[in-house]
């Protein structure tokens, strides 16, 4: 497998391993690897059911490197729910493709909490069917490197696609994130929604989304927006919200980014209440991700994650 | 039994001057005002007059400095207050403009903002049952308590919301500041309702700030203020409200 080859060679050099630079070289290999064609696992997806599909990681363990290629194909008329936990000290590579027949209902959510010197990397592929809803939940909160990138097409009209994350990068942590949403059917929507919090000297975030409207696609809906909370001096946001449109026959089109420190109207309004301002910032800190957090079923993982986001900012103020 | 006591209050606004720097610009140049429990002030006065100024600065707004004088509540000095211990003493400022706070439910900011003024949290299902009531009596869908604050909300629904905060955190005197403006007549009725159901209860104070008349018809005050260039220049009863919805402020800005 070339993936896990490279993989290999580059744990073995250890010159590039942690960088944004070798995150990028291996997505570019997860590029030309396919798991549309040469998948190592395909999970099929048949029947709706209330308990959700886990396809956990196995890179627990440091150096150990894992390769996760899988396929999931989803049957017309299906609800399902798909769970990825990253966690643990290996480096993993994560690459899976979506194939969402049509009138189903798709709700994937994938955490990042990875041991501080490891590196995840993934590329989510999804192709979403007539009358489909595809709702993509990334939480990103710790890891040397990471990168997520979300592909999504429609093979179909009146489908759409909720892509929403949220992350939290310190110490030196690079947290990479993009978005791409081919308009290529008619009447679809689309949501792309992701909130940041960041601080830390070193610390990078880079958001990248695009959505491209084609000519074909009449009727288009999207909107495509980035919010960063920058809590310390010397953290780097780059954010960048991209809008392609090749028809003037849309219902809408919008996208928006903001990065900046404590909204001092907001700290007003919370304080003006009795809040202390320490409890104030606390709480903005967390709506970052309870915005996010909305509409996700998995209780333990809404719980994991806010305790997490309350612990990390409640250190940094002691 | 409580009161605020303003003396000789002068504050100043930070503003950017042609050549980028921040100047203070004085916009309160003396205020002397009591305001009691159980009774209902009335400032009126025309735009940029400074009143919302008044408000903000008794709130204690980061924009705002105060250069001279006092305000005491209770005999405590609320100018050397943080924001929080203002409200902790008993101060309320109903927002002409509330904020929009996206991913803070109006439950979760309530519950916060009673646990941090009692110095305890409050019992779930009393505070559940207090919520769910007053919310009936301000005509607000049950489905706000679960909604971003603010976020999304129309005109009147922010302002019903700032009502809702008033009778969940009982304070012991509330600034309005222009809670009636942009509402309708049925909004405004149930606002007023919720204001004169809150004096009830807690014997509250209320400093009405408003441009018009009509929000008096629903709150009757005890007094009125005419407030013009930064200070107040002139009292009465209702009467003088009503008076001034005829003449308007020439007489006093012109002064």
């Amino acid at each position: 497998m070339i993936l896990e080859k490279a993989l290999q060679s580059d744990a073995e050099t250890g010159t590039t391993r942690y960088t944004p630079e070798s995150a990028h070289a291996l997505l570019e290999i997860i590029s030309t690897y396919s798991p549309t064609s040469t998948p190592k696992t395909s999970v099929q997806v048949t029947e709706t059911s209330n308990v959700p599909i886990r396809l956990q990681n196995t890179a627990q363990y440091a150096p150990q490197i894992v390769l996760n290629s899988q396929k999931v194909t989803v049957s017309d008329d299906v609800h399902c729910d798909i769970i990825l936990q990253h966690t643990g000290a290996g480096d993993e590579a994560e690459c899976i493709d979506f194939q969402i027949g049509k009138n189903a209902t798709v709700n994937v959510i994938s955490t990042q909490m990875k041991d501080e010197n490891a590196m995840f990397v993934g590329k989510h592929t999804a192709t979403i069917g007539e009358n489909s809803e595809f709702n993509h939940t990334v939480i990103s909160l710790s890891g040397k490197v990471l990168r997520l990138d979300l592909e999504a097409k429609f093979a179909g009209k009146n489908a759409s696609i909720v892509a929403k994350g949220a992350y939290f990068a310190k110490a030196k942590e690079h947290l990479e994130h993009h978005i791409n949403v081919l308009h290529n059917m008619p009447n679809c929507k689309s949501d792309v929604k992701y909130n940041g919090v960041a601080e830390d000297k070193g610390t990078h975030i880079v958001w990248i989304a695009n959505a491209l409207i084609e000519p074909t696609a009449f009727g288009t809906n999207t909107f495509v927006r980035n919010k960063n909370l920058v809590l310390t001096k010397g953290a780097i946001v780059d954010s960048v919200p991209n809008l392609e449109i090749l028809t003037g026959d849309i219902q809408g089109a919008g996208h928006a980014s903001s990065t900046g420190r404590f909204d001092d109207e907001q700290l007003f309004y919370l304080e003006s209440r009795g809040i202390s301002e320490t409890d104030a910032k606390k709480m903005i800190v967390e709506s970052f991700f309870e915005e996010i957090l909305t509409g996700v079923a998995d209780k333990g993982i809404v719980s994991s994650v806010r305790e997490y986001v309350v612990k990390t900012f409640e250190e940094r103020t002691k | 039994m409580s009161k605020l006591v303003i003396r000789g209050l002068h504050a100043s606004v930070l503003v950017k001057a042609d050549n980028g720097d921040e100047v203070a610009k004085e916009i309160l140049k003396g205020v002397d005002l009591e305001v009691e429990s159980g009774k209902v002030y009335a400032i009126m006065g025309p735009n940029g007059s400074g009143k919302s100024t008044l408000a903000y600065t008794l709130a204690g707004h980061p924009k705002y400095v105060v250069t001279s004088g006092t305000a005491e509540l209770d005999g405590k000095d609320l100018l050397q207050m943080t924001v929080d211990e203002r409200a902790k003493s008993g101060l309320f400022l109903a927002m002409q403009y509330p904020i929009e706070v996206p991913g803070v439910s109006v439950t979760n900011f309530l519950r916060t903002a009673k646990t941090a003024l009692d110095g305890k949290a409050p019992q779930v299902r009393e505070f559940i049952k207090d919520l769910n009531s007053n919310m009936q009596s301000l005509k607000m869908d049950k489905k706000f308590a679960n909604r971003s604050l603010n976020e999304g909300f129309s005109g009147g629904e922010k302002k019903r919301n700032e009502i809702l905060q008033l009778k969940m955190l009982q304070p012991k005197i509330a600034i309005l500041d222009e809670t009636d403006s942009g509402l309708d007549v049925d909004a405004l009725k149930i606002v007023s309702k919720g204001v004169n159901d809150a004096r009830k209860t807690t014997d509250l104070g209320v400093l009405l700030i408003t441009h018009y008349y009509r929000i008096l018809d629903y709150i009757t005050p005890d007094e009125v203020f005419v407030f013009a260039d930064g200070k107040v220049v002139d009292k009465g009863d209702a009467g003088l409200a009503k008076r001034l919805e005829e003449t308007g402020y020439d007489k006093y800005v012109d002064a």
